[in-house]
Protein backbone atom coordinates (compact mmCIF):
# COMPACT_ATOMS: atom_id res chain seq x y z
CA UNK A 1 0.00 0.00 0.00
CA UNK A 2 1.61 3.15 -0.97
CA UNK A 3 1.77 6.48 1.20
CA UNK A 4 -1.55 7.89 -0.32
CA UNK A 5 -2.88 4.85 0.70
CA UNK A 6 -2.45 4.35 3.64
CA UNK A 7 -3.13 8.31 4.79
CA UNK A 8 -7.15 7.49 3.03
CA UNK A 9 -7.22 4.56 5.41
CA UNK A 10 -5.98 6.45 8.18
CA UNK A 11 -9.08 9.50 7.12
CA UNK A 12 -11.89 6.83 6.59
CA UNK A 13 -10.52 4.79 9.44
CA UNK A 14 -11.86 7.37 11.73
CA UNK A 15 -15.22 7.72 10.81
CA UNK A 16 -15.69 3.84 11.62
CA UNK A 17 -18.02 2.92 14.64
CA UNK A 18 -17.23 1.63 17.68
CA UNK A 19 -17.58 -1.85 18.97
CA UNK A 20 -20.26 -1.05 21.47
CA UNK A 21 -22.03 0.71 19.08
CA UNK A 22 -21.87 -1.73 16.53
CA UNK A 23 -23.46 -4.28 19.13
CA UNK A 24 -26.16 -1.43 19.97
CA UNK A 25 -27.10 -1.21 16.02
CA UNK A 26 -26.98 -4.88 15.86
CA UNK A 27 -29.67 -5.42 18.86
CA UNK A 28 -32.16 -2.71 17.12
CA UNK A 29 -32.49 -5.05 14.12
CA UNK A 30 -34.50 -7.63 15.18
CA UNK A 31 -36.67 -10.49 12.97
CA UNK A 32 -40.06 -8.70 13.37
CA UNK A 33 -42.92 -11.33 13.21
CA UNK A 34 -46.00 -9.17 12.88
CA UNK A 35 -47.56 -6.99 10.59
CA UNK A 36 -47.03 -3.72 12.37
CA UNK A 37 -44.75 -1.56 10.88
CA UNK A 38 -41.67 -0.47 13.41
CA UNK A 39 -39.56 2.25 12.98
CA UNK A 40 -36.01 1.71 14.49
CA UNK A 41 -34.58 4.70 15.80
CA UNK A 42 -31.28 6.17 17.34
CA UNK A 43 -30.83 7.54 20.65
CA UNK A 44 -30.91 10.57 19.24
CA UNK A 45 -34.21 10.61 17.07
CA UNK A 46 -35.88 9.24 19.84
CA UNK A 47 -34.78 12.59 22.36
CA UNK A 48 -35.97 14.41 19.46
CA UNK A 49 -39.51 12.15 19.12
CA UNK A 50 -40.01 12.53 23.18
CA UNK A 51 -40.18 16.41 22.75
CA UNK A 52 -42.49 16.20 19.67
CA UNK A 53 -44.47 13.13 21.08
CA UNK A 54 -44.03 14.18 25.02
CA UNK A 55 -48.57 14.05 25.41
CA UNK A 56 -48.81 10.80 23.61
CA UNK A 57 -47.14 8.63 25.95
CA UNK A 58 -48.58 5.45 24.60
CA UNK A 59 -46.64 6.18 21.07
CA UNK A 60 -43.98 6.83 22.88
CA UNK A 61 -43.98 3.43 25.45
CA UNK A 62 -43.87 1.92 22.03
CA UNK A 63 -41.11 3.30 20.34
CA UNK A 64 -39.14 3.39 23.62
CA UNK A 65 -39.91 -1.23 23.69
CA UNK A 66 -37.84 -0.84 20.20
CA UNK B 1 -33.67 -21.71 6.07
CA UNK B 2 -34.33 -22.39 10.07
CA UNK B 3 -34.60 -19.41 12.24
CA UNK B 4 -31.10 -20.39 13.57
CA UNK B 5 -29.72 -20.11 9.84
CA UNK B 6 -31.48 -17.28 9.34
CA UNK B 7 -29.76 -15.44 12.37
CA UNK B 8 -26.44 -16.58 11.62
CA UNK B 9 -26.33 -15.91 7.66
CA UNK B 10 -27.64 -12.36 9.33
CA UNK B 11 -24.74 -11.72 11.97
CA UNK B 12 -22.45 -13.17 8.83
CA UNK B 13 -23.55 -10.45 6.83
CA UNK B 14 -23.46 -7.97 9.68
CA UNK B 15 -20.34 -8.10 11.08
CA UNK B 16 -18.55 -8.49 7.69
CA UNK B 17 -20.23 -4.74 6.75
CA UNK B 18 -21.22 -2.91 9.43
CA UNK B 19 -18.49 -0.97 9.77
CA UNK B 20 -18.05 0.02 6.56
CA UNK B 21 -21.64 1.13 5.94
CA UNK B 22 -21.56 3.03 9.26
CA UNK B 23 -18.20 5.39 7.81
CA UNK B 24 -19.76 5.50 4.68
CA UNK B 25 -22.58 7.12 5.74
CA UNK B 26 -20.80 9.13 8.44
CA UNK B 27 -18.10 10.50 6.04
CA UNK B 28 -21.25 11.80 3.92
CA UNK B 29 -23.86 12.97 6.65
CA UNK B 30 -21.98 12.55 10.18
CA UNK B 31 -22.51 9.99 13.02
CA UNK B 32 -26.17 11.38 13.78
CA UNK B 33 -27.60 9.70 10.52
CA UNK B 34 -25.09 7.27 10.42
CA UNK B 35 -26.72 5.27 13.20
CA UNK B 36 -30.06 5.43 11.78
CA UNK B 37 -29.20 4.72 8.15
CA UNK B 38 -26.87 2.01 8.82
CA UNK B 39 -29.84 0.59 11.01
CA UNK B 40 -32.26 0.82 7.89
CA UNK B 41 -29.81 -1.05 5.86
CA UNK B 42 -29.41 -4.17 7.99
CA UNK B 43 -33.10 -3.99 8.22
CA UNK B 44 -33.10 -4.32 4.68
CA UNK B 45 -30.35 -6.98 4.81
CA UNK B 46 -32.49 -9.24 7.93
CA UNK B 47 -36.14 -9.16 5.37
CA UNK B 48 -34.06 -10.14 2.41
CA UNK B 49 -32.53 -13.22 4.25
CA UNK B 50 -36.18 -13.46 6.56
CA UNK B 51 -37.63 -14.46 2.66
CA UNK B 52 -34.97 -16.53 1.47
CA UNK B 53 -32.62 -14.05 -0.21
CA UNK B 54 -29.34 -15.91 -0.77
CA UNK B 55 -27.29 -13.59 -2.62
CA UNK B 56 -23.89 -14.40 -4.63
CA UNK B 57 -21.98 -10.75 -3.57
CA UNK B 58 -23.68 -9.13 -0.11
CA UNK B 59 -20.71 -6.52 0.08
CA UNK B 60 -22.12 -5.03 -3.62
CA UNK B 61 -26.00 -5.60 -2.68
CA UNK B 62 -25.46 -4.02 0.61
CA UNK B 63 -23.72 -0.89 -1.34
CA UNK B 64 -26.12 -0.74 -3.59
CA UNK B 65 -28.69 -0.35 -1.16
CA UNK B 66 -26.75 2.42 0.32
CA UNK B 67 -26.13 4.35 -2.19
CA UNK B 68 -29.83 4.12 -2.88
CA UNK B 69 -30.46 5.19 0.44
CA UNK B 70 -27.92 7.84 0.51
CA UNK B 71 -29.52 9.20 -2.64
CA UNK B 72 -32.75 9.30 -1.13
CA UNK B 73 -31.89 10.99 2.17
CA UNK B 74 -30.42 13.72 -0.08
CA UNK B 75 -33.68 14.68 -1.70
CA UNK B 76 -35.01 15.27 1.95
CA UNK B 77 -31.94 16.69 3.50
CA UNK B 78 -32.45 20.20 4.52
CA UNK B 79 -29.20 21.09 5.29
CA UNK B 80 -25.44 20.47 4.50
CA UNK B 81 -23.13 19.95 7.83
CA UNK B 82 -19.71 21.32 7.80
CA UNK B 83 -17.04 19.94 8.38
CA UNK B 84 -16.38 21.50 12.21
CA UNK B 85 -20.11 19.48 12.93
CA UNK B 86 -19.00 16.53 11.45
CA UNK B 87 -15.76 16.55 14.11
CA UNK B 88 -18.79 17.37 17.11
CA UNK B 89 -21.16 14.63 16.13
CA UNK B 90 -18.84 11.40 16.89
CA UNK B 91 -20.03 10.84 20.15
CA UNK B 92 -18.56 7.47 20.77
CA UNK B 93 -16.25 7.46 17.80
CA UNK B 94 -12.25 7.37 18.65
CA UNK B 95 -10.74 10.41 18.85
CA UNK B 96 -8.30 12.25 16.67
CA UNK B 97 -6.28 11.25 19.65
CA UNK B 98 -2.98 13.05 17.87
CA UNK B 99 -2.22 15.72 15.56
CA UNK B 100 -1.61 13.86 12.52
CA UNK B 101 -4.70 11.96 12.58
CA UNK B 102 -6.70 15.30 13.62
CA UNK B 103 -4.69 16.81 10.28
CA UNK B 104 -5.61 14.13 8.00
CA UNK B 105 -9.68 13.83 9.29
CA UNK B 106 -9.67 17.89 8.80
CA UNK B 107 -8.46 17.39 5.41
CA UNK B 108 -10.38 14.69 4.25
CA UNK B 109 -13.46 17.00 6.12
CA UNK B 110 -12.99 19.63 3.99
CA UNK B 111 -13.36 17.37 0.63
CA UNK B 112 -16.80 17.72 -0.70
CA UNK B 113 -19.24 14.66 -0.08
CA UNK B 114 -19.57 13.48 -3.32
CA UNK B 115 -15.09 12.94 -3.42
CA UNK B 116 -15.26 11.76 0.26
CA UNK B 117 -17.81 9.35 -1.05
CA UNK B 118 -15.41 8.36 -4.02
CA UNK B 119 -12.15 8.03 -2.11
CA UNK B 120 -14.49 5.94 0.53
CA UNK B 121 -15.63 3.39 -1.73
CA UNK B 122 -12.48 3.16 -3.67
CA UNK B 123 -10.91 2.04 0.13
CA UNK B 124 -13.04 -0.49 0.38
CA UNK B 125 -11.83 -1.88 -2.18
CA UNK B 126 -14.27 -1.35 -5.00
CA UNK B 127 -12.69 -1.36 -8.93
CA UNK B 128 -13.31 1.36 -10.66
CA UNK B 129 -16.39 -0.83 -12.41
CA UNK B 130 -17.86 -1.59 -9.31
CA UNK B 131 -17.71 2.33 -8.16
CA UNK B 132 -19.02 2.93 -11.76
CA UNK B 133 -22.32 0.42 -11.17
CA UNK B 134 -23.20 2.06 -7.63
CA UNK B 135 -22.92 5.79 -8.84
CA UNK B 136 -24.22 5.36 -12.18
CA UNK B 137 -21.30 6.54 -14.00
CA UNK B 138 -19.05 5.29 -16.76
CA UNK B 139 -15.47 3.15 -15.15
CA UNK B 140 -13.41 5.99 -16.70
CA UNK B 141 -15.31 8.66 -15.43
CA UNK B 142 -14.73 6.87 -12.10
CA UNK B 143 -11.40 6.56 -12.71
CA UNK B 144 -10.94 10.46 -14.02
CA UNK B 145 -12.88 11.55 -10.64
CA UNK B 146 -10.57 9.61 -8.24
CA UNK B 147 -7.57 10.97 -10.11
CA UNK B 148 -9.08 14.45 -9.32
CA UNK B 149 -9.95 13.78 -5.98
CA UNK B 150 -6.89 11.89 -5.04
CA UNK B 151 -4.93 15.70 -6.17
CA UNK B 152 -7.25 17.42 -4.14
CA UNK B 153 -7.29 15.26 -0.94
CA UNK B 154 -3.15 16.03 -1.14
CA UNK B 155 -3.66 19.67 -1.76
CA UNK B 156 -5.84 19.44 1.44
CA UNK B 157 -3.31 17.81 3.48
CA UNK B 158 -0.60 20.20 2.01
CA UNK B 159 -2.66 22.75 3.82
CA UNK B 160 -3.28 20.50 7.12
CA UNK B 161 -0.02 19.97 7.74
CA UNK B 162 0.86 21.19 11.10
Amino acid sequence: MNSFETILQQAVQSFRPSKALCERMKARVRPLRSNVTVVFISENSQRILESVFKYNSKLLKKIKRQ
Amino acid sequence: MTPAEKNTAFESVYDALVSDVYAYFNICFGALVAEDLTQEIFLRVWKAIDIGKIADNWRAWVFRCAVNLKNDYLRHAYADRGAQEKLMQNEGQPAADDMQRLSVRLAFDALDRDTRELLTLKNFGFTSEEIGTLLGISASAVRTRLQKAKQEFSKQLATEVL
